[in-house]
């Protein structure tokens, strides 16, 4: 069970990148793929950053035209689909020091409950001939090499 | 840069055979064996596969034909042999009477020729390999942590050394080839190379205007060859219309790489490159919608090896006359990029993902419907480059 002391850790194999707002997200172990925006990306990027529940409500609440009430219910809804679907495993907060973004930027922005997009056409593909290696299944050290530099600069 | 392996003689080779899987030494044996059988029908040719030195040796004239073709526009006839850093050895036994050696190898081989489930299990052990793994029809084991690595599929064993940069294989039939190693030869192989060299196969196309690329990336069925042939035929070089080489270079940007030469189209969707229609009898059924055709035959000097990447298009077939662009966001390009590149057999995983996200970062993105006037693709091609190019 989700508590406002829960802190979301994302799970190995778990690749994310988020840029203008949106969160891309990649399950590297079973292919399936999700998307997340606006409110949804700052949860993640918040997630990321080693935030609790409790400390991401505040975030919102802060940024966002949104009750503590409906901020906590939709975060602990996603965190919840987030944990099924195998992204992020929950942990009692430890009080560890992190990094702890406490910027909030603007404020009164509009409030759209956050949504996970899942995307599985791929996920189901590779369901047919499990298991897919990757390269790092094959670890080997190469020699080392210098990067090289683009050409003609 | 990664220390090129002068082609050795008889002599060195042994030596450097010694740290390998021992089934490598003899399976290199045999190459030589076959090479002996028919010294006539020896091909060889150097090339330049992502910026490094390649040679490519195949015993038997069908093997030969249809191997090379792919790679012919990355040909360098005058690579000398100090800078070959992989050597590719293919052997047909069909042409040679030679065997692939008696190894494990062998039970994987009636065991993907059987269609038998369960291939992590059966096939006989010889307890060096480290790892095993189905993987598209065929049986992939590694052996010495990773170093040495072989597939197997039906009619087809072949072997790669990553330390030494020597691949060897043994084909049953140069004529009976499948579709897939006719238009992309060996891609497991040369995808765990091109890893190693710190360049990276992804799921799209690659055309390039005086050495500025544009990546066309997309599903199946997005539209990429239908744009990377369009630009081809208005004096675009090619690189690629469903696979290339991403390379990151010092200072941020990114270089694209050609791979193969081959493009696939619909046969009713040829009439559309009128330049490309005069190859298309030399072109093959590939499975059973697309026809393989090779720009490099008919508009050899519009294929290109290398580009730097400055824009990302992103093609879907729109019902509309023309054919718009609009701005896509960089989550859209790098969902549109990223599954179908990293989820292939040995996909480069994490640090795939974060490549092309700096690469979807760093370069303008945009959204192509396709519409009828396919004529017209090259110039909003054209634009999205200027675009880029201003950014730089």
């Amino acid at each position: 069970m989700l508590t406002l002391q829960t802190r979301l850790r994302p799970n190995d194999g778990v690749a994310a990148k988020v840029f203008e707002g949106e969160a891309i997200i990649i399950n590297l172990s079973n292919g399936i793929y999700y998307s997340m925006d606006n409110v949804g990306a700052l949860i993640w990027e918040q997630i990321e950053a080693g935030l609790n529940l409790g400390e991401i409500v505040a975030t919102l609440t802060a940024r966002y035209d949104v009750s503590a009430g409906q901020a906590q219910a939709d975060l602990e809804r996603l965190g919840g689909e987030l944990v099924e679907e195998g992204i992020v495993q929950p942990g009692q907060d430890d009080g560890s020091s992190r990094d702890r973004p406490r910027s909030v930027g603007a404020t009164g922005l509009r409030y759209d409950s956050p949504r996970l997009e899942i995307y599985r056409d791929i996920g189901h593909l590779l369901a047919l001939d499990p298991p897919m290696p990757g390269l790092r299944d094959v670890p080997w050290n190469a020699p080392a090499q210098d990067a090289p530099g683009e050409p003609g600069t | 840069m990664r220390r090129a392996n002068p082609v050795p003689d008889a002599a060195h080779r042994s030596v450097r055979d010694a740290g390998r899987e021992p089934a490598f030494g003899r399976v290199s044996a045999a190459f030589d064996k076959a090479r002996q059988a028919r010294p006539d029908d020896v091909h060889e040719s150097r090339y330049v596969f992502g910026g490094r030195g390649v040679r490519l040796r195949v015993i038997g004239h069908a093997l030969a034909t249809h191997i090379m073709r792919p790679f012919a526009h990355l040909q360098d006839a005058a690579l000398p042999a100090d800078r070959v850093e992989l050597e590719i050895d293919l052997w047909d036994e069909r042409e040679t009477n030679v065997a692939h050696p008696s190894d494990s190898s062998q039970a994987d081989l009636r065991a993907v020729e059987s269609g038998a489930t369960g291939w992590d299990v059966v096939g006989a052990s010889d307890g060096e390999e480290s790892q095993r793994w189905r993987v598209g029809g065929g049986l992939a084991t590694s052996f010495q942590s990773g170093r040495v690595f072989r597939y197997v599929r039906p009619g087809a064993i072949t072997w790669l050394d990553r330390e030494a940069g020597r691949a060897i294989g043994w084909r049953a039939s140069g004529v009976q080839l499948p579709p897939q190693e006719q238009s992309k030869p060996l891609p497991l192989l040369l995808g765990i190379w091109y890893y190693d060299c710190d360049i990276h196969v992804v799921h799209a196309g690659l055309v390039a205007w005086r050495g500025q690329g544009v990546l066309v990336g997309g599903g199946s069925g997005a539209g990429k060859s239908t744009t990377t042939l369009a630009c081809l035929q208005t004096g675009f070089e090619f690189l690629g219309d469903d696979q290339c080489g991403l390379q990151a270079l010092e200072g941020g940007s990114f270089l694209g790489h050609s791979l193969y030469g081959g493009a696939r189209v619909a046969p009713n969707h040829v009439e559309h490159f009128p330049q490309l229609r005069a190859g298309a009898g030399r072109g093959q059924a590939v499975r059973d919608d697309k026809l393989l055709l090779f720009p490099a035959e008919v508009l050899p000097t519009q294929l290109a090896r290398t580009a730097t990447i400055r824009a990302i298009v992103l093609p879907r077939v729109a019902t509309a006359e023309q054919s718009r662009v609009r701005r896509a966001s960089k989550g859209e390009a790098l969902l549109r990029l990223a599954p179908t590149s990293l989820f292939t057999a040995f996909g480069a995983g994490a640090r795939g993902f974060e490549r092309l996200a700096q690469l979807v970062e760093r370069v303008p993105c945009f959204w192509l419907e396709l519409g009828r006037d396919i004529a017209a693709i090259p110039q909003r091609v054209e634009a999205m480059l200027d675009e880029g190019a201003a950014r730089r």
